[in-house]
């Protein structure tokens, strides 16, 4: 685990000691030999995980997650280029130390192997995510975004802190491989509820459940390219995954707890597809499509069938990569027009056509079409929610339709038609945009062909 | 002394019995004379057909006259010609002003207030009456109780179904 967390901290060092013009391509060039370290960890156990250390571990759901994160802090960077053009030195370098910070949190988290670890290092990637939001964002509301991003998670994940340390005190040992053998059924009381509710509240903020979703449009808006892109692709799947993991200890009070979680969901899906119809600012309704597809993620965790669990982690992956570069292609838009209404800028397929591909192949994978990986998720939640109950298929179907019809107006909205009159001085697409876009999708598009590296440890 | 000959105005025309000419240059004439009151005929219908097809401009609401087909443009004083010549002069100004210095993003102040309106400035607009209150608790938290009574049943229903054994699971693949 070492060979990833040192190069990790010792990028810090490179950006700081690079001369002024080869601090990106430093950063982006050895940022990208990590990540490609980081798929030594696909080799692993068939059913088992791959154990480094007593602090760190990672098994065939963390793996993937990993890769992802990995993968992009260099894509990051690369986005961040054009908007950090005008800053000085310093500043710059300070950003990228705010970037690679998080991304060495991420890389401890997903690997921790104890779960008060898991629990301050989770917290931990708060404060670099907001340092970028309310530092670097545009406009005057990323002081709100900011506190509401924080305070959201924190209140969300204080309950989790003492019921972490109760556990401690009553196993014994938070280890993650010793809770796996020690872990007994809960007994049917009122504390055990709040037990639950306390453990499980801390990622349902994370994913966001849809009501308690208030921070993410509002974060996601504000904050810049690189915040956008590792809050949407990464941030939101810590909640995934520490659900994942702790629903291992809370049996068997998921059945009748999880009914309300999962009805929230269920409804919230519906509910945010609508508003992506009505939206007009294109960032928000990226933003909003994240919570849709989030929620499919909560309500496959919820039912705890070993195909949901499967869709859960492919879905995860998949709207990662999705929503990521949908963002990027939003701040293509917004660094051209500097701004991030929908309607100021349409027609670009005609003054843009190779953003245009990339367009239409991030609505494509976003409407989860087939043979991607996006479909491939979707359509295992949807079969394991339909043996859990049959109505579900009724939401499931609603939600799918919507999703691709907000999928196809954002597509419809920015890239046909005649294009606004304004806009016929914009500068071309950069290589590094282009660069950006293809390898986004190039990981989304091979998985395609080899899906179950991403289909978790149930496979 | 030089005597101008008087000018003769020849009256026309002339008789035919008067004239020497013969019968075929008669006709000729007569020819002519017919096709010009034709032509004056054809042509006073055209021009009234014209007039109907292609009428004369008109203002109307969203459209007004354009000052060269309009007739008071070419009386006006001097006053209202040198006011008119300031009154450019000012417009000129401000446009080369725009732009020589407003070049590369033109931002549109209704636009930008509009798109505040939508997304940012919601809640301060917002007064909780009964009306908005009771509406919220309908459409909020109406369907999620609703779907969980649903569920629940649904659920509860395969349950029994199960536990007695009657429920036809030959086809169950899905897990």
């Amino acid at each position: 685990m070492l060979k990833y967390i040192i190069p990790t901290i010792m990028l810090m060092p490179l950006t700081w000691m690079s001369k002024g013009n080869m601090i990106w391509i430093n950063s982006t060039t050895h940022s990208l030999l990590i990540s490609f370290t980081s798929l030594l960890l696909m080799n692993q156990f068939g059913d088992n995980s791959l154990n480094f250390s007593l602090m760190f571990f990672s098994d065939s759901l963390s793996t993937p997650l990993l890769i992802l994160t990995m993968w992009l802090l260099p894509l990051m960077l690369m986005a961040s280029q054009h908007h950090l053009s005008k800053e000085n030195l310093t500043r710059k370098k300070l950003f990228i130390t705010m970037l690679i910070l998080l991304q060495l949190f991420l890389i401890m988290t997903f690997t921790a192997m104890e779960l008060i670890f898991f629990y301050i290092l989770f917290e931990a990637t708060l404060v670099p995510t907001l340092i970028i939001i309310t530092r670097w964002g545009n406009q005057t509301e990323r002081l709100n975004a900011g506190l509401y991003f924080l305070f959201y998670t924190l209140a969300g994940s204080l309950p989790l802190l003492v019921a972490l340390i109760y556990i401690q005190n009553m196993v014994g040992s938070l280890n993650f491989l010793m809770l796996q053998y020690w872990v007994q059924p809960m007994h049917n009381s009122w504390s055990s509820i709040f037990m639950w509710l306390a453990c499980m509240m801390a990622f349902m903020v994370k994913m966001p459940l849809y009501g308690l979703h208030l921070w993410l449009p509002k974060a996601h808006v504000e904050a810049p390219i690189a915040g956008s892109m590792v809050l949407a692709a990464i941030l939101l799947k810590l909640g995934g995954y520490g659900m994942l993991r702790i629903t291992l200890i809370l049996n068997p009070m998921t059945d009748f707890m999880a009914y309300p979680f999962i009805m929230l969901s269920l409804w919230g899906m519906i509910m945010t597809s609508s508003i992506c119809l009505r939206q007009t600012d294109l960032k928000s309704l990226i933003a909003y499509s994240s919570v849709s597809h989030m929620a499919l993620v909560i309500v496959a965790i919820l039912i705890q069938t070993p195909w949901s669990y499967m869709g859960a982690t492919a879905l995860m992956i998949a709207h990662g990569l999705t929503s990521s570069m949908l963002f990027c292609l939003a701040n293509s838009n917004y660094e051209r027009i500097h701004s991030r209404t929908m309607i100021l800028a349409r027609g670009l397929q005609t003054l843009l056509p190779l953003m245009a591909t990339w367009w239409l192949l991030a609505s494509l994978t976003n409407l989860a079409l087939p043979p991607t990986i996006n479909l491939i998720g979707e359509l295992f939640v949807m079969m394991s929610t339909f043996s859990w109950s049959n109505i579900t298929i009724i939401l499931m179907g609603v939600n799918m339709v919507i999703t691709a019809l907000y999928s196809l107006y954002m597509l419809i909205m920015t890239q046909r038609g005649k294009y606004t009159y304004h806009i016929n001085n914009i500068s071309p697409s950069f290589t590094r945009e282009n660069a950006l876009m293809s390898l986004h999708i190039l990981p989304l598009l091979l998985l395609s062909l080899n899906p179950k590296i991403i289909l978790g440890p149930l496979y | 002394m030089h005597i101008s000959p008087p000018s003769l105005s020849l009256p026309l025309p002339l008789p035919s019995r008067l004239s020497r000419s013969s019968w075929h240059t008669e006709l000729t004439r007569l020819l002519f004379c017919w096709f010009s009151r034709l032509k004056k005929v054809i042509v006073a219908v055209l021009r009234q057909v014209v007039k109907m097809l292609f009428p004369k401009y008109k203002a109307s609401r969203l459209a007004s006259l354009p000052t060269t087909l309009d007739p008071a443009e070419y009386d006006i004083s001097s006053e209202t010609r040198k006011a008119q010549a300031k009154r450019l002069a000012i417009r000129s100004r401000l446009k080369r002003e725009y732009q020589l210095h407003c070049r590369g993003v033109i931002e549109d102040p209704a636009l930008v207030r509009w798109t505040y309106a939508r997304s940012a400035n919601i809640y301060p607009n917002f007064r909780p009456n009964t009306k908005i209150s009771l509406l919220g608790a309908l459409f909020g938290i109406g369907p999620l109780i609703f779907w969980c009574y649903v569920f629940k049943t649904d659920r509860d229903r395969k349950e029994k179904l199960i536990q007695e054994g009657k429920l036809d699971q030959t086809f169950n693949i899905s897990y």
